[in-house]
């Protein structure tokens, strides 16, 4: 939400003449702003099959279709808003198969080309607006390569903070792989291309403590999930003192940064033995893959950065235990609102976003939207994680969204199990399931 | 979309797209129902526990309500007029605001336009930041040295395009102060090149003999304006008025970008009122003030925890632990204290001197929060 962003946008009606508008824009606004020519052409395929759909399926009497285009560094984003509440997703599903032989089946079949073009995808409702969907194309990096890396010589005496140059970044890509080898970490240090992108579009921040030399001994990263929480990455030291002074004042550095916006939270979800721990409240922990296999548990921590005005969230009964506990014990207020069906007509067809991390052998999911197929969709993904060789399998939920409370029951018929509460991580706080029988 | 949609992206300056809301505190009797504490010591905000001076008091009481239909006077002229006589002044050196919040807008409105910047401190009172940051104009922010403001740090920041310092005098919230030598050679080192303002929200506080009175220095230095508060001595923080005072051709300037009619009649009779004979109430103030320190030293220092207790009616106290934990924990004994990491201290907490019944609660209620972490 804080990055300065290339913005484009296209307003147009949902008719069939208009898609070689709709496809020359998507192609040569990702080129403009930096995407490589067989990305953008995935985009421009994914913008085109969606077009197409809103013309044939969505929007058949016409309506306006704006589409916004916009340059994140590292990624090229279309948001797509259209004046409708009903909209079909399921073939977004990583599993899904459209069958060919019946005309609902043909229907879902750009949308199916569309989800496997892009990257990411997301879709939400636009109050009074309609729908917004969003779809995100990455550029393709060069990922880390074996170099002689070493860190200061000696601890630093003297130091400052300072956000590094482009250069210096690669260069603590390259001592986090060597001081911090079989450490989880995010996996974009292991693209020192993408680092850059990330920070000099501003979606990661970052500081460095350097020497008088220009030594690099230290340094923290930050960036925004959400609107209310900040995810923090760090303090790494390269060749420091264990009591160094560098780890307090990195982390004051990306306190400081964000003490006056609108963040909440400051969550580490990879801490380092550097994280001065007081400071935090401990949040769970779940098991997580190293690069070199070994399984380990990994900590969550975080600090609110303000007051903490209470919330509502909504909770499924079964899931009320756990989150009572963990209010409880990390004092934070909240209304808790428990959710039941009670046989409202639903929509058949459930939604799932998969985000495979495959360095580490894991998946995140995130629903996107409810149908009464959730859980057989589930297993779907389940099973393709398994032949995958996927460990790991999270799926995450915002109790601040209350339809999806009620997946609760088929998660934990699933073998998932909650592991973690983040705070403010989402509209509401979110709540981490992890897959137990991968876990065990 | 929507008909008739405002293009938001189009229409809205980028510096209020960068800028972030403050979102207020609740209520207390929203506060007491979310953390489920029947009583509430308000320990945040520097309020004066003892409440206005008596006359005052007399004064709120018996305001008629048939004068709440009547507009107020707009330019607060009593008020400006007792003023000047208290301080020697004209009475249009005296500008009165709602809140002394308000007053800070007129000054940056007055004298900035784009490109502009302001300096101030990074560990401050941060409306000096945020007016400066909606309004469309840098806010250079020098760190603090040993918990004071810097003043060569601040000198070194200025450049042509520099038009206002704002100098909290004591600081929020580290408490400590500018002595008069200081200021004075501050002050000649400006030499008039861009407006200073010395904001003495806690002025009446201090009783330190070297701690300069801004009021007297303005005849000397017609660049100084100087900012004063009813919200904190006088305790009239819930009908908020405020004001500044300053050389008449700078305030001549400034009363251009001020709104008339922004100060209601209560507050205005009420401040009138609070100035006469308003020894008896700082007298009773500064003892409260003192008494509650000197206790809250002595059980802090004894709970070894360090501490940054300056001028006014607050310190800052460093914790072994995340300071919005501790005031989460601290409201479910029923006490409010304000957490820092908004003013960039991480870890420490700011606590308003109140009465000995609350300062003994405080204490207690932290020894339980520090023994069960």
């Amino acid at each position: 939400m804080q990055s300065q962003l290339s913005q484009t946008l296209l307003q147009v009606n949902a008719s069939e003449p208009f898609i070689p508008v709709v496809t020359s824009f998507a192609e040569s606004t990702a080129i403009a702003l930096g995407l490589g020519k067989t990305e953008a052409l995935d985009l421009m395929l994914a913008a085109e099959e969606v077009f197409y759909h809103l013309c044939r399926v969505v929007l058949p009497e016409g309506g306006l279709v704006a589409i916004l285009c916009s340059g994140g560094g590292y990624y090229v984003r279309l948001d797509f808003t259209f004046p409708s509440s009903d909209f079909d997703m399921r073939a977004f599903n990583i599993t899904a198969a459209v069958s060919l032989s019946d005309e609902a089946g043909i229907e879902q079949m750009g949308l199916l080309l569309a989800s496997r073009s892009v990257d990411r995808f997301k879709v939400v409702r636009e109050p009074g607006r309609g729908l917004k969907l969003t779809l995100l194309k990455e550029k393709t990096y060069a990922s880390l390569e074996a170099a002689p890396t070493a860190g200061p010589a000696k601890p630093l005496e003297q130091f400052i903070v300072r956000a590094p140059d482009s250069e210096e970044l690669k260069l603590i890509a390259r001592l986090l792989d060597l001081y911090y080898e079989n450490q989880p970490l995010p996996d974009f240090f292991s693209y020192p291309g993408k680092l850059v992108d990330m920070v000099q579009g501003g979606e990661l921040k970052s500081g460095a403590a350097v020497g008088p030399s220009g030594e690099i001994g230290g340094a923290v990263f930050w960036r925004w999930m959400g609107t209310r929480a900040v995810e923090c990455f760090g303090p790494y030291l390269f060749n420091q003192k264990p009591d160094s002074p560098i780890s307090d004042a990195l982390l004051e550095s990306c306190i400081g940064a964000i003490a006056k916006t609108s963040a909440v939270v400051l969550i580490n979800q990879f801490p380092t033995s550097e994280l001065p721990r007081e400071q935090f409240e401990y949040l769970g922990s779940a098991l997580a893959c190293a690069k070199d296999g070994t399984r380990t548990r990994r900590e969550a921590w975080a600090r609110l950065l303000r007051e903490d005005l209470g919330s509502a969230v909504w909770v499924h009964p079964r899931l009320a235990d756990f989150v009572e506990r963990e209010y409880s014990r990390l004092v934070l207020p909240r209304e808790i609102r428990q959710v039941k069906d009670q046989g409202e007509q639903r929509s058949p067809h459930s939604v799932l976003l998969t985000t495979f991390d495959r360095l580490r052998g894991s998946v995140r999911i995130d629903p996107i939207s409810y149908g009464k197929d959730f859980e057989s969709n589930l297993v779907q993904h389940l099973e393709l994680f398994r032949q995958e060789g996927i460990l790991d399998v999270f799926f995450v939920m915002d109790l601040g969204q209350s339809w999806q409370a009620e997946l609760t029951s088929g998660l934990l018929r699933q073998g998932f199990g909650p592991c973690l509460l983040l705070p403010y991580a989402g509209t509401g706080d979110h709540v981490v399931f992890q897959l137990q029988e991968a876990a065990s | 979309m929507r008909k008739n949609e405002p293009l938001l992206a189009r229409l809205v300056p980028d510096y209020i797209k960068r800028f972030e809301a403050y979102i207020p505190s609740k209520p207390d009797d929203e506060l007491k129902k979310i953390y489920r504490c029947p009583r509430l010591f308000r320990l945040n905000n520097n309020e004066n526990p003892l409440g206005p001076p008596f006359a005052a008091q007399e004064v709120i009481r018996g305001f008629p309500p048939p004068q709440a239909s009547v507009y107020p006077s707009g330019d607060v002229y009593h008020l400006r007029h007792k003023l000047a006589e208290r301080f020697g002044a004209h009475p249009d050196q005296f500008l009165v605001g709602n809140g002394a919040n308000e007053v800070i807008g007129f000054v940056i409105k007055a004298f900035c336009r784009e490109g502009d910047n302001i300096i101030t401190a990074d560990k401050t009172f941060a409306v000096y930041e945020w007016v400066a940051a909606f309004s469309g104009f840098e806010a250079r922010l020098v760190p603090l040295k040993d918990f004071g403001f810097d003043d060569e740090g601040m000198l070194e920041r200025i450049d042509e395009r520099t038009k206002i310092l704002f100098v909290c005098n004591p600081n929020n919230p580290t408490g400590s102060y500018w002595t008069e030598a200081r200021l004075r050679r501050f002050l000649d080192r400006i030499g008039g090149r861009q407006i200073v303002v010395v904001d003495e929200a806690y002025a009446e506080f201090v009783e330190a003999p070297d701690y300069p009175d801004g009021m007297a220095l303005i005849g000397e230095y017609p660049n100084l304006v100087v900012f004063r508060t009813f919200s904190k001595m006088f305790a009239l923080a819930g009908l908020r008025i405020g004001y500044l005072a300053g050389d008449l051709s700078v305030v001549e300037i400034v009363r251009r970008t001020c709104v008339v009619y922004s100060v209601n009649s209560l507050a205005q009779v009420a401040a009138l009122a609070a100035l006469e004979n308003s020894e008896e109430h700082v007298g009773r103030t500064r003892e409260l003030v003192e008494k509650g320190k000197s206790f809250l030293k002595r059980e802090l220092e004894g709970m070894r925890l360090p501490l940054v207790c300056g001028e006014g009616n607050f310190m800052m106290i460093k914790l072994p632990m995340s300071d919005s934990l501790a005031y989460r924990k601290l409201m479910t004994h029923g006490i409010m204290v304000r957490s820092m990491t908004g003013f960039r201290f991480p870890n420490w907490i700011r606590v308003t001197i109140s009465h000995q019944e609350a300062m003994e609660a405080f204490v207690e209620a932290l020894g339980k929060i520090l023994t069960h972490r």
